[in-house]
């Protein structure tokens, strides 16, 4: 300890910070030479381009997604229309931009519960006695018994097919994953120094969540969040195949998916578009993940 | 080793109670009155008291779970209320499809997934290793049911090859059954493929870099026994708790995968039986998954036990 390393000048800003920030993110990207990561760059600019799809929609489309025209039926992919129309003459380009939004809707909303219902969870088991920890924990092995997509079908069975049931259903599902590594981080953290000696000057628990533990958990739960947005479109994409998740006019890619499948000797673009617009999707959240895990790899 | 059994085993009938209270707790606290659900919204008054009595309504909730709990370990699963026939008899009746995709399926999985992951792995960092993993990549970040589109796509509507759907029975005509049912299995093999391959090479080479084979090459063990007997053995540990994780997800993504095939297995019953707010039905269905998936696990780790004599 006496012997430690003077801060770099570089990082002295964010030295001494003890808040999970922004700068201290950036400081562990930079730190793990973020430029040398090509599939990480990937991944970003594929979000990114899926991301400004999305917003555009809200504003602009190339073409109504709702508005039907009898005459354009079916017509295969061209220039005016480079995903082709669907049976209602609709444009499916214009309808897999707003997909996107309905999916990188799901992807917070989900993801969001997941990370808080882990969190809470994850603290609870970590910080209280064993028999709190073994019945939070067995719950949670319990709840991680259900295959995410069964999980949602009984979710929405009892409250009723729509997509934000299905969103609180996939993120209620995720929440043991969120909940061990967070436990698992808390009871490997709750013996360390720098938190007994944190305490001993009498640092209450929020502060002491705030100030020490989540900046250590969160670049784990960075890599856990990424990936479980790409585990939540997926999701929701399976849901609404089945007609149990985004219900009509909406147009999520899963829906679109299970719509097509009535005109698959006529139109076989309506099957394949969405499909490619959801594999890019989750490749982009895939590689970022990827990216992610390997900057909180202390051995890359 | 025993010890280590019965507490895994412990710990399964724990986990096993936790989601038959998260399952009570999910289908029985719900929003309204059963009873009015049932008989509808027009029922007599007294009908409905009748039946609130019949199903425990009237008792307390803590008294209610052990009521259904201990119908539960009976196996009683309740009444059907769309088929008037108990729930057990709608959910076996349902199987021999599932059953068939799932366990097909798993069995695509070791082909593949067993012989492509060495295979990368013992020409690790060479072409046809770029080729498997960046292959395997698109089974990550592609859904199992897309996949079977795609292949009712070329060989049912292009090619003519498969039939686009339907189920028949292994006792009618096993040729047509393997037809019938060898799209959606292999659909969902190759995505479960996918994890596995790369699991599988990673574990190897890691086990490659290991001391204990260095030391073995050392000692003059030709290098196929070193691969053999010493790498392939230890690499094949974390790789079983993931294959049970991919057969239980195989399990589940059955459930889609029947819709796209239009296959009337436990998926098609699940769907239409919430469709019809058969909720009896639902339950037993999710319950019985559930169970399954913990009880794949818990072979796994007993299997896993048996061959790594570390964790006894």
């Amino acid at each position: 300890m006496k012997n430690k390393k003077p801060c770099p000048e570089k990082y002295k800003h964010c030295y001494g910070k003890n808040k999970w920030s922004f700068s201290s993110l950036t400081f562990q990207l930079s730190h793990f030479r973020t430029k040398h990561h090509a599939s990480f760059i990937a991944g970003l600019f594929i979000i990114l381009f899926v991301i400004f799809l999305a917003t555009l929609s809200f504003w602009y489309t190339p073409y109504d997604a709702y508005q039907m025209d009898i005459h354009s039926r079916f017509l295969s992919p061209s220039i005016s229309h480079p995903f082709g129309t669907d049976e209602y003459g609709r444009d499916l380009f214009s309808r897999c931009m707003v997909g996107g939004q309905i999916a990188l809707q799901v992807g917070i909303i989900s993801t969001v519960i997941a990370l808080f219902g882990g969190l809470v969870v994850g603290f609870l088991s970590g910080m209280s006695n064993k028999v709190v920890d073994e019945i939070l924990m067995r719950l949670m092995d319990g709840l991680f018994a259900f295959p995410a997509i069964v999980f949602a079908i009984a979710i929405v069975s009892v409250f009723g097919a729509d997509i934000v049931n299905a969103m609180i259903a996939i993120g209620i599902v995720r929440i043991p994953i969120f909940a061990r590594q967070v436990r698992n981080e808390t009871i490997s953290l709750k013996h360390r120094f720098f938190v007994i000696a944190s305490q001993s000057i009498g640092t209450r628990l929020p502060a002491l969540i705030w100030k020490h533990f989540l900046p250590h958990i969160g670049a784990s739960l960075t890599v856990l969040v990424t990936t479980n947005f790409a585990f939540a479109i997926l999701s929701e994409a399976g849901l609404s195949y089945i007609g149990l998740g985004t219900q009509p006019p909406f147009p999520s890619w899963g829906r679109l998916l299970m719509e097509s499948q009535n005109y698959m000797d006529r139109a076989p673009w309506l099957a394949i578009f969405p499909g490619i617009m959801m594999a890019l999707t989750v490749l982009g959240f895939t590689l970022l993940g990827n990216g992610l895990r390997d900057f909180s790899d202390p051995r890359y | 080793m025993l010890s280590f059994a019965i507490r895994r085993l412990l710990t399964g009938i724990i986990t096993v109670f936790a989601v038959s209270l998260l399952s009570f707790f999910v289908f029985n606290a719900l929003p309204g009155n059963p009873a009015q659900v049932i008989l509808g919204l027009d029922a007599d008054q007294n009908a409905i008291e009748n039946l609130e009595r019949e199903l425990n309504l009237d008792k307390p909730v803590v008294l209610r779970y052990f009521f259904w709990l201990s119908d539960l370990i009976r196996g009683d699963l309740g009444n059907s209320t769309g088929y008037k026939k108990p729930v057990t008899e709608v959910i076996v009746s349902s199987l021999p499809p599932t059953l068939s995709i799932t366990i097909l399926s798993v069995l695509l999985t070791t082909l593949i997934s067993f012989p492509l992951g060495i295979l990368s792995a013992k020409k690790h960092n060479k072409f046809i290793d770029y080729l498997i993993t960046s292959t395997s990549q698109i089974g990550l970040i592609i859904p199992g049911f897309w996949l079977g589109i795609l292949f009712l796509l070329i060989f049912s509507v292009r090619f003519h090859l498969f039939p686009s759907g339907g189920y028949v029975p292994m006792t009618v005509n096993a040729f047509e059954w393997l037809k019938s049912v060898i799209l959606p299995a292999l659909s969902l093999a190759i995505i479960s493929s996918s994890v596995l391959i790369r699991m599988i090479r990673s574990s190897i080479i890691e086990n490659m870099n290991e001391d204990y084979a260095r030391t073995a090459t050392g000692k003059g063990v030709s290098e196929r026994r070193v691969f053999n007997k010493h790498i392939l053995k230890n690499a094949m540990i974390p790789v079983l708790s993931v294959f049970g994780l991919q057969a239980a997800s195989i399990l589940a993504g059955t459930i889609i995968i029947e819709s796209v095939f239009s296959i009337p297995g436990m998926g098609r019953l699940l769907l239409y039986s919430v469709q019809r707010r058969d909720l009896p039905v639902v339950q037993g269905v999710v319950i019985w998954i559930a169970v399954v998936t913990i009880l794949i696990n818990f072979i796994m780790d007993m299997v896993h036990m048996t061959i790594d004599p570390r964790i006894r």
